[in-house]
């Protein structure tokens, strides 16, 4: 008989009241999420552009709605992700990663995080309702772009939506942040980031959330 | 007759939605069966019956937004039913209390009768500057010693409460001191004495001075970087001993075992005696601090590093205090909810006085006496220093230490002075060599144990000519063997003895040593000794004297172990008496069962869209727990811990599904008692309401994480906090937990940086998750939809609770 594993359970539960899907149908859910990440949603109607978006926790819904609007608006194709553990995800990577150091001549193990998003097309753009830090964990464990955004500073009193903009994790943030991350990787121009910026009455010369 | 069940008063909520019935027409209910559940956007809640009988209708479906008086069910109910209707709980516990009440007054007048003892001297105090008229003061003192010889200590103590008392209503607003003389709280007559063969036992207790020393000398030879403590336990031997030889019960298949707390420094002393034990090898006790390629032992108690032999991490000073005093309290609450038997089972926790500026050691002192947690035992070890001095150069940390427990309602027992100096206190008819103890402070108490008899004789006695007359017939070396209380095994066995025998508080005894004792110039009382890891050949030969160890020059200059034979008598009776006990310790050991797996439509029902209801997911949570409250198996073992926010989570529901834990139950009638969700206390009360206080809640969670080994029954601790005020705010409670192998969940509840909306800067949390990523077994997540967070929940009860 196995023992009962000596691991405790840190746990994150929100305050926010939205109405909740059914599970997805697809049978490595339950793995996915236990494991760390699942792919929740696509958006695959254009095929010519596509970025790969990762969330957490609240700000997953922010990304849904983003990519909502740039396949409506901007005709960019998406795969969201539902990540419900940047922690474990490194936790895996540091292990498949030290793993494939120490033994070069054996079969190379992938990492989740790799399997995941491995084979996947366009970047990655990551968002959480914490630090960057939060989600830069997993960045070593995989070759593709990757880019993270987060709550980075000192909270401070305001409306979930105002807050969520202060800190550039909004849905439109998102979207201005997407575009441009797709005009870095060459894949679009850059006049469609510089449109949503001016649209979303984004300031490019605003300090960084953290000396505010 | 059809009695109609209504909607009771449900607070502030109006229209609220029914989103379960939990009953159908013709089932049979009993009174505080639940009917239905309700759900605000804040809360969910079971309303119970109030009736017994048949259903004959509901009057509701699922969906219905109901209110107060609104119609439920109609139940057909005999008058047989009505009749057989169940004192109400409250008036139940009312008589209880009023018989225990009763039962408490006997006790006292019991108390009262106790013989009169006669008391041979009594001490008269020396006449103290403000004294306006010695001679009234005289008169006074005479009539007590009067009292006290004719109708005994309780009347005189009688006698002097009341005259305070008289005083304070009079305008005289001096309150009584919590202090008593700097003496030993029990009377050389009042000892109770050991039954154990003393010659034997310091024997024994020499050997294990010895190879304690040896082990941490012989590390620090090999590899200077090692480091180690000697001193600690050389002041502590004497206060170990007494409890392993006489005290101390192990756990085994006929008692749960007391629990103890070991001082984190004096962790060699306890490999010492495990050697003798034959629980250790003497390849073990030369890998000392040398864990990594090795059997090898700790630094400190860490179950992490030696899971079968340390039960708690006490190294982190002021987490030991703290979390003994909540072990206390949650083997009171397993007893209280019939989950444990009652036998008797003590906490003890050694501590050491410097580890007592630390607030946590004594943040928890107030509720140990409330709870009246006679299951517990402070033992402070009182070696007047700390790292880089005296801890109270200028004042007195015994008597600091005893006022602070006195005050907060603890037992306190003072073990100051060694037997020798019991015929000296009783021949100090003046009351001039108490007055000297009283006016010496820390400082120069250390100070004249790094020095000698002269030193003392001149400084201590020849403060005034009564004491120094006092000792004129005492050789120096007479007044250098002067022992404190706490190296002398008849003391400290009167003091265990008194304190395992206490009812109703718990118990401190606060125990004067020398720290570094018997480790010579180099080592005793002096500023460094607490770093002190090398011995030279001379502080060695001179050990091996002071305690007699059987070693030759050569084996010492080797530092050689020492351990006798096993048919040496010595090494039997150290076994006999651990086998009296009931076994060694420490041991950590586990044979707690797994808990059934809960059925599977607990979670499935988080597994269905919500449609355009919305909620969040600490609501979706809630509702989980819930529901596991139904599953018979899961709900006994659910420990839900709040500190002071259940009406943020939406768990009020919670008070009167399962009630809070109250050991006196609930004296009172709550405010909101006519409501569904009321304030209801009970003493088999499931839920840890902690009050605001995070450290205490997660004290708590830890005890109940480790229940499996240290009751030997799997719970399943749930404390659920605002994230911002978890891992920030106890983060070395959370390494402990980790190093203790806890098991359980933790829930930062309204999480998330910009998701807490309106509260601000201190208390959104955007970085809870990094910090618990720095504990290795700590397995975290961040979910968004109901369904993850009912994966998630299900994978960790398997993994962490249920058989394989």
């Amino acid at each position: 008989m196995k023992k009962n594993e000596n691991v405790f359970y840190y746990i994150t539960t929100m305050n926010e009241n939205y109405s909740h899907p059914e599970i997805p149908k697809d049978k490595k859910c339950e793995e996915g999420i236990l494991k760390g990440m699942y792919k929740i949603k696509e958006y695959n109607e254009f095929k010519k552009t596509k970025i790969q978006l990762l969330g957490s926790g609240t700000i997953l819904r922010e990304m849904i709605s983003a990519a909502e609007i740039l396949q409506n608006d901007y005709q960019i194709d998406s795969e969201i992700w539902s990540v419900t553990s940047f922690n474990e995800l490194r936790k895996d990577g540091m292990e498949v990663e030290r793993y494939n150091l120490l033994n070069p001549d054996k079969d190379q193990k992938i990492s989740y995080v790799d399997q995941c998003l491995g084979k996947t097309e366009g970047p990655i753009m990551a968002a959480s309702d914490y630090m960057r830090m939060h989600s830069d964990q997993i960045r070593p464990y995989t070759n593709k772009s990757f880019y993270s955004l987060g709550t980075d500073g000192f909270g401070r009193s305001d409306t979930r939506k105002k807050l969520r903009k202060f800190f550039e994790v909004d849905k439109e943030h998102l979207v201005a942040y997407s575009l441009s991350v797709l005009a870095k990787e060459q894949l679009i121009t850059s006049k469609y980031a510089k449109e949503a910026i001016k649209k979303y009455n984004i300031n490019g010369e605003r300090p960084m959330p953290t000396k505010l | 007759m059809t009695e109609k069940l209504v909607v009771p008063d449900i607070g502030d909520f109006e229209d609220v939605e029914v989103i379960e019935i939990l009953v159908k027409e013709g089932d049979q209910i009993k009174v505080n069966d639940p009917v239905v559940t309700i759900e605000s956007d804040k809360s969910s809640v079971e309303i119970p019956s109030t009736v017994s009988g048949k259903i004959e209708n509901i009057a509701i479906k699922v969906g219905d937004k109901i209110s107060k008086d609104d119609l439920l069910l109609n139940v057909s109910s005999s008058s047989k039913i009505l009749d057989d209707k169940s004192i109400p709980k409250d008036t139940e516990s009312i008589i209880k209390q009023a018989e225990a009440a009763m039962a408490q007054k006997k006790e006292e007048t019991v108390i009262s009768q106790e013989p009169v003892r006669k008391k041979e001297q009594s001490i008269i105090q020396v006449t103290k500057s403000g004294d306006i008229d010695p001679l009234e003061t005289q008169d006074w003192l005479e009539s007590l010693s009067a009292v006290i010889s004719k109708n005994g200590n309780q009347r005189a103590h009688f006698l002097i409460k009341e005259l305070i008392n008289k005083a304070y209503r009079e305008g005289a607003n001096i309150p009584y001191t919590q202090n008593t003389p700097y003496i030993n709280t029990i009377p050389p007559e009042a000892e109770v004495k050991s039954n154990g063969d003393q010659n034997i036992e310091r024997r024994i207790r020499s050997l294990i001075r010895w190879n304690a020393a040896a082990m941490v000398v012989r590390a620090n030879k090999k590899f200077p970087e090692l480091g180690g403590h000697i001193g600690t336990f050389a002041s502590a031997a004497t206060l170990y001993d007494v409890g392993m030889n006489h005290f101390w019960r192990a756990k085994n298949n006929k008692f749960g075992g007391d629990l103890v707390y070991f001082q984190g420094h004096s962790a060699p002393g306890m490999y010492a005696r495990a050697f003798l034990e034959g629980r250790l090898s003497e390849k073990q006790l030369d890998s000392f601090r040398q864990e990594v390629n090795t059997d090898g032992l700790s630094s400190y108690p860490h179950p992490w590093l030696m899971p079968k032999f340390w039960q708690f991490p006490t190294v982190s000073m002021g987490l030991g205090p703290m979390l003994a005093i909540y072990q206390a309290r949650y083997m009171k609450y397993l007893i209280n909810r019939g989950l444990i038997k009652d036998e008797g089972r003590k906490v003890w926790a050694f501590l050491g006085d410097g580890e007592m500026d630390e607030p946590e050691s004594m943040g928890a002192i107030g509720l140990a006496a409330r709870e009246k947690l006679d299951n517990l035992i402070f033992v402070i070890n009182c070696n007047l220093q700390r790292l880089d001095g005296p801890v109270r150069g200028n004042g007195k940390i015994i008597q600091e230490l005893e006022g602070s427990f006195r005050g907060s309602g603890w037992n306190v027992i003072k073990v100051i002075w060694g037997s020798y100096w019991d015929s000296l206190i009783a021949n100090d008819k003046t009351g001039h060599l108490v007055k000297i103890m009283n006016e010496t402070v820390d400082g120069e108490y250390q100070a004249m144990k790094a020095r000698d008899g002269a030193y003392v004789r001149e400084k201590f006695f020849g403060k005034y000519s009564e004491t120094h007359e006092l000792v004129s017939s005492l050789s120096d070396k007479d007044i250098w063997r002067l022992n404190r209380g706490g190296h002398d095994p008849h003391k400290v066995f009167a003091a265990y003895d008194k304190a395992s025998k206490n009812q109703g508080s718990p118990t401190v005894i606060i125990a004067k040593t020398i720290k570094g004792y018997g480790m010579g110039k180099t080592g005793e009382s002096v500023n460094t000794t607490h770093q002190t890891k090398k011995l030279d050949v001379d502080d060695l030969m001179y050990y091996r004297d002071r305690f007699d160890v059987p070693l030759s020059d050569e084996q010492v200059r080797n530092i050689e172990y020492f351990k006798p034979d096993d048919k040496s008598p010595e090494i039997k009776y150290l076994k006999e008496r651990r086998l009296n006990l009931g076994g060694f310790l420490p041991e950590r050991t586990t044979y707690a069962k797994p808990i059934k797996t809960p059925s599977k439509d607990i979670f499935d029902f988080m597994k269905v869209s919500t449609g355009e209801k919305e909620m969040s997911t600490t609501m979706a949570l809630v509702r989980m727990l819930t529901n596991l409250l139904r599953d018979k198996n899961i709900s006994p073992r659910l420990v839900p811990i709040i500190p002071d926010e259940a009406r943020t989570f939406g768990m009020e529901g919670f008070f009167q599904k399962i009630g809070i834990y109250a050991h006196e139950g609930q004296k009172y009638e709550p405010e909101d008692a006519a409501q569904l969700s009321s304030y209801r206390e009970d003493k088999s009360g499931q839920v840890l309401e902690e009050g605001i206080n995070e450290a205490g809640a997660m004290s708590s969670w830890i005890a109940a994480a480790t229940a499996y080994t240290n009751h030997d029954i799997e719970m399943i601790p749930i404390y659920i906090f605002y994230s911002m005020f978890g891992f920030q705010r106890v983060g070395d409670l959370a390494w402990a937990a980790g190093d203790s192998q806890a098991r359980g969940f933790l829930i930062g509840a309204t999480a998330g940086r910009t998701t807490l909306a309106g509260e601000g800067l201190q208390h959104q949390d955007g970085h809870s998750h990094l910090i618990a990523s720095t504990i290795p077994n700590c397995v975290t997540y961040d979910p968004t939809f109901h369904y993850e967070l009912a994966v998630i929940f299900r994978e960790g009860m398997r993994r962490m609770h249920e058989k394989k």
